[in-house]
C-alpha cells in the first residue's frame, strides 16, 4: 500500500478553541439488524466497547461504535486495522443480510477543543445542543452549515466531527469562523 | 395597486399581516457564517490541489470544481482543450473521475432491486463484468446512467453521474424504505472512498504495464479486476467514455494524489497529459455517447436517444416501463437523436432550434428540433453536434436550418449518424 494521507493531513488552527483534523482514522459503515447478537459481538470484539444505545456513541481511546440509524452503525478503529476488521465482520455475519464497507478514506475527523466548543457547534447545526439535551457520549447525524456531518461530545470542552472528505476544508474553515466569532453566552 | 383595485386612498388600504421576524434583523444574522470562503461548500477531490497548481481552469459541477482544461503558458482555453483531445486520441490522457457517484448495493434481493431501477438487466451480470445501464423515473423519463460492476455474488457497484450520486442514493433509499421495505437490500454511498482516474488512449496499457502489478492482457473490455497497480491498491475497470482504449482505476482516496502523480511521472515518456471536462465532452460527442443533462432535460425517454437496446424485453417490469407504453411516448412523432453536420463546418450554437415552416397559435415560429450538444472536434477539424429532431433517424441526409442569436442569420446542417468517430469501436476494443 502506498502511504495514505488524510483529507487535511492533520491541519490545526489554534485559538481560544482549537480546530484540529485527527489524521487517518479507520471507519466502517456497518448496516444490518442492530439487535442481532453476532453483529453486536463482532463490534465489541473489534472496538472493545459496549454496543451504543440510540443516538449514542460508545468510545474508547481510539476505537468506538456510533449509532447512525436504526439499521446502521459507524465502527471506528485505527486506520491500519480496517482490512482485518472487515474480514472479522464478514466471518461473523456470513450467511446473514448485512453490509460492511470501508469508508475511512471517504471521511475526515475533526476535533473541536476549548472553552466554548458547545457554542461553536450549536451555531452551525440545527441539532439541539442545550446541556439538558446533549451531553458526553451523545451522538447526532445532522448538518454543519450547508453539509452533512455527524458529531459527538467527548466532554464539556471537546466535540468531534465526522464529515465527507471533499468538504473537509469547508468544515474546518466553518468551525474556525464560528470559533473566531466568539462565544454567544446562551448556554 | 391595492389602492387602485379597492378604489380607496393608500392610507385606507390598511397594513399587511406581520410575519416573523417581527422586528428587523440584519442580513448578516441570517447569513451567519456563510460568507467569504465559507459562503458555500466547494467540494475537492484528492487531486484538486494538484489540478489547481497545474493550470486548471475550473468549472462548477454541482458543488465540485472540476478542471475544464489545463491551460499552459501561451495557450487559450480553446487551444488547451484541442491539445488535450488530440493527445488522448494519440498518446495518453488522464481524467480525474473521482466525482462520479459510486453506490454499493448489497443483499439477497439486490439483483431484483437493480432490475427494477435500471431499464436493462443487472441481475444476470457475471461477477467481474461491467454493464452500461439507464435509469428512468416512474414517468419514463431518463434520469441517470452509468456503468454497473458486479463485485460479488450479492454485491453490485453502481456508478452514477457526478450530479446523480446523492440524488440516486436518495432515490434508492426512497424505494427501499417506502415501497419495497421487505426487500433485503442495503445501499452505501462510497463515492468519496475512492479516487478514480481514467487512463485513456492508445498508449494507456503501456503506462499501466510500466507501473506493473496486474496482468491487464487478461482484462477484456467491460470487465474489472482488483489488485495492485504500481504498489497502489486498485480496482481497474476496463470501460471507455472516450472511444479509446481506457482503464478507469479506483484507488483509496488517501492514495489518490500519490497515484495521480505516479501516473504523470511514469507517463512522461508516453506523452501523458491530464485532460478536463471539455475534452471529455468532445470525445464522448465524437463517439455519439449521450450525456445526462445535455441530451436529457427531464422530458427525454431512452427511445428518443435510440437506446432501445438498453430496454429489457425479458423483464416483466422496471421503473418507467409502463410510461413508455403510453400513446405519446410510443409515438413516431417524437423528436429523436441524430448527429448534425453544418454545411460550412462551423460550430452550431448550443440550444439552437431547427426552424420549420409557419408559426404556432401564439405567433411563434414553428420548430422541428434542437441542438443538445455542440463542439469543435479537433479530431475531425470541424463542428459536430447532436440534436433531437422530429422523426430525426428517418431523415438521414436531409438538410435543416437552425436559428442563431443573430435574427438575420441561420445555419444549415445535415442530419447524420451521431457517431462521428470510429463507429466500429475498434479503438476501445483492442
Amino acid at each position: 500500500m502506498s502511504d495514505a494521507i488524510s483529507a487535511l493531513q492533520g491541519r490545526s488552527t489554534a485559538g481560544e478553541v482549537t480546530i484540529r483534523e485527527a489524521g487517518l482514522c479507520g471507519m466502517i459503515t456497518l448496516r444490518g439488524d442492530l439487535s442481532n447478537a453476532k453483529l453486536r459481538a463482532v463490534c465489541k470484539k473489534i472496538t472493545g466497547q459496549v454496543f451504543p444505545e440510540k443516538r449514542k456513541i460508545a468510545l474508547g481511546e481510539d476505537r468506538g461504535v456510533a449509532w447512525m440509524s436504526p439499521d446502521e452503525v459507524l465502527v471506528m478503529l485505527p486506520y491500519a486495522e480496517v482490512t482485518d476488521a472487515l474480514a472479522q465482520i464478514d466471518a461473523a455475519l456470513a450467511g446473514q443480510h448485512y453490509l460492511a464497507e470501508n469508508v475511512s478514506d471517504a471521511r475526515a475527523l475533526i476535533h473541536v477543543e476549548g472553552d466554548f466548543a458547545r457554542e461553536i457547534m450549536a451555531k452551525l447545526t440545527p441539532a439541539d445542543l442545550h446541556p439538558d439535551s446533549f451531553a458526553a457520549g451523545d451522538f447526532r447525524r445532522s448538518h454543519l452549515g450547508q453539509v452533512a456531518a455527524a458529531f459527538w461530545m467527548v466532554d464539556a470542552d471537546r466535540f468531534a466531527v465526522v464529515c465527507f472528505r471533499s468538504v473537509a476544508d469547508y468544515v474546518h474553515d466553518l468551525l474556525v469562523a464560528s470559533a473566531k466569532a466568539g462565544p454567544v453566552g446562551v448556554f | 395597486m391595492l389602492s387602485n383595485a379597492l378604489n380607496t386612498a393608500i392610507p385606507n388600504v390598511g397594513t399587511t399581516t406581520f410575519r416573523p421576524p417581527y422586528t428587523p434583523i440584519s442580513m448578516a444574522a441570517i447569513a451567519g457564517a456563510a460568507r467569504d470562503g465559507v459562503f458555500q461548500p466547494l467540494r475537492k477531490t484528492p487531486m484538486s490541489d494538484w489540478h489547481n497548481a497545474n493550470g486548471a481552469d475550473n468549472e462548477p459541477v454541482g458543488q465540485w470544481r472540476r478542471p475544464f482544461a489545463y491551460v499552459r503558458a501561451g495557450e487559450t482555453v480553446h487551444d488547451a482543450v484541442n491539445r488535450e483531445v488530440t493527445n488522448a486520441r494519440s498518446n495518453i490522457g488522464l481524467l480525474d473521475a473521482s466525482t462520479l457517484g459510486k453506490l454499493i448495493v448489497k443483499g439477497p434481493d439486490a439483483g431484483k432491486f437493480l432490475d427494477m431501477l435500471y431499464t436493462n438487466m443487472m441481475s444476470n451480470l457475471a461477477v467481474g463484468k461491467c454493464r452500461y445501464g439507464l435509469m428512468c423515473s416512474e414517468n419514463g423519463f431518463l434520469m441517470d446512467d452509468g456503468v454497473v460492476a458486479r463485485i460479488s455474488e450479492d454485491t453490485w457497484l453502481c456508478h452514477t453521474t457526478t450530479g446523480g450520486a446523492d440524488r440516486i442514493h436518495a432515490w434508492m433509499e426512497d424505494w427501499l424504505q417506502c415501497e419495497w421495505w421487505d426487500w433485503k437490500v442495503y445501499v452505501a454511498n462510497v463515492t468519496e472512498q475512492w479516487a478514480q482516474v481514467a487512463v485513456v488512449g492508445p498508449k494507456a496499457k503501456l503506462l499501466l504495464d510500466k507501473l506493473g502489478g496486474m496482468d491487464l492482457t487478461a482484462l477484456p473490455f467491460m470487465q474489472w479486476q482488483a489488485g495492485k497497480i504500481g504498489g497502489f491498491d486498485a480496482r481497474v475497470f476496463r470501460i471507455s467514455f472516450s472511444g479509446e482504449l481506457s482503464y478507469e482505476i479506483a484507488v483509496p482516496a488517501g492514495q489518490g494524489r500519490a497515484f495521480w502523480e505516479a501516473l504523470i511521472a511514469a507517463g512522461e515518456e508516453f506523452g501523458v497529459m491530464p485532460y478536463g471536462t471539455e475534452a471529455l465532452h468532445i470525445m464522448r460527442a465524437e463517439k455519439g455517447f449521450i450525456m445526462i443533462g445535455d441530451e436529457t432535460d427531464g422530458t427525454v425517454i431512452p427511445q428518443d436517444l435510440n437506446l432501445h437496446w438498453a430496454l429489457s424485453k425479458k423483464k416483466d417490469d422496471y421503473l418507467g416501463k409502463r410510461a413508455h407504453a403510453r400513446s405519446f411516448m410510443d409515438n413516431p412523432d417524437r423528436w429523436r437523436l441524430v448527429g448534425l453536420e453544418t454545411l460550412d463546418g462551423s460550430v452550431l450554437p448550443d440550444g439552437a432550434y431547427a426552424i420549420a415552416d409557419g408559426s404556432n397559435a401564439n405567433g411563434q415560429r414553428n420548430t422541428q428540433g434542437r441542438v443538445t450538444s455542440t463542439y469543435h472536434s479537433p479530431t475531425l477539424g470541424r463542428g459536430i453536434a447532436m440534436g433531437l429532431v422530429h422523426r430525426g433517424p428517418d431523415r438521414m441526409g436531409e438538410v435543416i436550418t437552425f436559428n442563431t442569436v443573430d435574427d438575420a442569420k441561420t445555419v444549415a446542417a445535415r442530419i447524420v449518424d451521431p457517431v462521428f468517430y470510429d463507429k466500429e469501436g475498434a479503438k476501445q476494443n483492442v
